[in-house]
């Protein structure tokens, strides 16, 4: 007997952090809430360690990269790369303004050319869970970001604000199984919502059947939820395949290779300048 | 000085972790140090610190992952318990059954946000990127973990003798 009450009273202990931690997540499944102060601090200082061990690191990784390894071939590839994504986004606006030139000539006129107010932002950390995918940058509320904002590079989109600080924000990437975008298929304008599969790629959602999609398809935001600027390029149609459904079921790999992103730019505003 | 070290340990794993230089180095391999890190206050610390350690854990977790404020700390303070009923009824002082159960561990932490997120009607993973996941972030977690662990034991003997 007493042997059994010494037991209960080390699980008593155990059991009451369990049944506190269940109707913690319970609580905030029914109300999921913004970051309060401390949860804010938490995160200010991790994402403040993370940018000083970045710093810490990024000398000796420079270094080797730069000039041990490659020495001056890895800066020239860097440029060449550089200037590549930029024909290459200038190549895909170039065709997205091209088709929607005939049929939207109206709308297009004062869209298409609205210059976007962007701030750059540098990623100082990532999720600490295996199945979320986000990214931490190093701006926040005080630099004019909001929840929800768009995140973009120049190959396409990101992902989108999930929480903000004073100085630090989370990024949910286009990749995680909780984000969805409105897109259209670039050639066929068939539209559909795009939603992440938790891996490296996506999941194209409520494409007709009867639309021709290909392969290689380039798909692209339709920019109906006001978020992304219309065109940003989301990501290339890996796979089609037909199905019972009226819908058709359609992978897309995303064109923003998320492992080796290093700066992302957050639209501050769909009309503007690039802030830097 | 142990208790210090330990929280500072903690903090480490997540650092470690969520370092978004050290997974751009690695990629596409993603470490989960928090999972043996459970495991293995489970089987050295006291219920109730130990259990407020992993709680600890699974909040700054939580805050810094996508997911449902709280998922991280039931997740946690669920394997802290399991933890404890097995190191009842089985001898996981060996190293090979400690990363046969490392690696159960992280099937479980997969299945249960996977269930949880089932309950409440959210998306989440398939089951191949589950099991992938498990598999390959496992294993590669498991590495790092006995990498990093003589050190730790190192510093805690010194701790405890100083």
């Amino acid at each position: 007997m007493a042997t059994f009450s010494a037991r209960l009273r080390l699980l008593f202990p155990l059991l009451a952090l369990l049944i506190f931690s269940f109707f913690f997540l319970l609580y905030n499944l029914r109300h999921p809430s913004r970051l309060a102060f401390f949860e804010k601090k938490v995160f200010f200082f991790t994402a403040q360690c993370q940018e000083a061990l970045n710093a810490a690191f990024a000398f000796p990784v420079q270094l080797w990269k730069r000039y041990v390894c490659l020495l001056g071939v890895e800066e020239k590839n860097r440029m060449l790369a550089k200037e590549n994504e930029r024909l290459w986004q200038e190549n895909a606006a170039l065709r997205e303004s091209a088709l929607s030139a005939g049929r939207l000539r109206e709308q297009l006129d004062f869209k298409r050319d609205s210059p976007l107010k962007l701030l750059a932002a540098e990623i100082v950390g990532v999720d600490a869970s295996l199945y979320f995918k986000s990214m931490f940058i190093d701006k926040g509320k005080k630099d004019g970001i909001k929840k929800n904002m768009a995140a973009i590079s120049p190959r396409g989109v990101v992902g989108r604000i999930l929480k903000v600080t004073n100085s630090f924000s989370m990024v949910i990437l286009l990749v995680d199984q909780n984000f969805a975008l409105d897109t259209i298929v670039q050639r066929t304008r068939s539209r559909g919502v795009v939603e992440g599969m938790g891996d490296s790629c996506c999941r194209m959602k409520y494409v007709l059947s009867s639309d021709d999609i290909r392969s290689g398809d380039l798909v692209v935001t339709s920019g109906l939820e006001g978020v992304f600027p219309k065109g940003t390029v989301v990501g290339k149609v890996v796979s089609v395949k037909k199905t019972s459904s009226p819908f058709k079921d359609i992978v897309i790999k995303p064109m923003v290779d998320f492992g080796k992103l290093e700066e992302v730019f957050i639209v501050l505003d769909q009309q503007g300048r690039v802030v830097w | 000085m142990v208790t210090l070290l330990s929280i500072g340990f903690g903090f480490f794993c997540i650092f470690l972790q969520t370092n978004f230089l050290l997974n751009h180095l690695v990629s596409p391999f993603k470490p989960d140090l928090t999972i043996p890190l459970t495991i293995y206050v489970g089987l050295s610390r006291q219920p109730v610190w130990g259990g407020l350690y992993v709680l600890g854990i699974g909040y700054v977790m939580d805050i810094l992952s996508g997911g449902i404020l709280g998922l991280y700390i039931f997740v946690r303070v669920f394997m802290f318990f399991l933890v404890r009923i097995l190191k009842k009824n089985f001898f996981l002082e060996n190293n090979f059954l400690l990363s046969v159960v490392i690696l159960l561990f992280f099937l479980i932490e997969g299945f249960l946000i996977s269930l949880g997120y089932g309950l409440v009607g959210e998306k989440f993973v398939g089951m191949v990127t589950l099991l992938k996941t498990c598999g390959v972030q496992g294993f590669f977690s498991l590495f790092l973990w006995f990498l990093i662990f003589p050190g730790l034991s190192k510093i805690e003997r010194i701790a405890k003798n100083f």
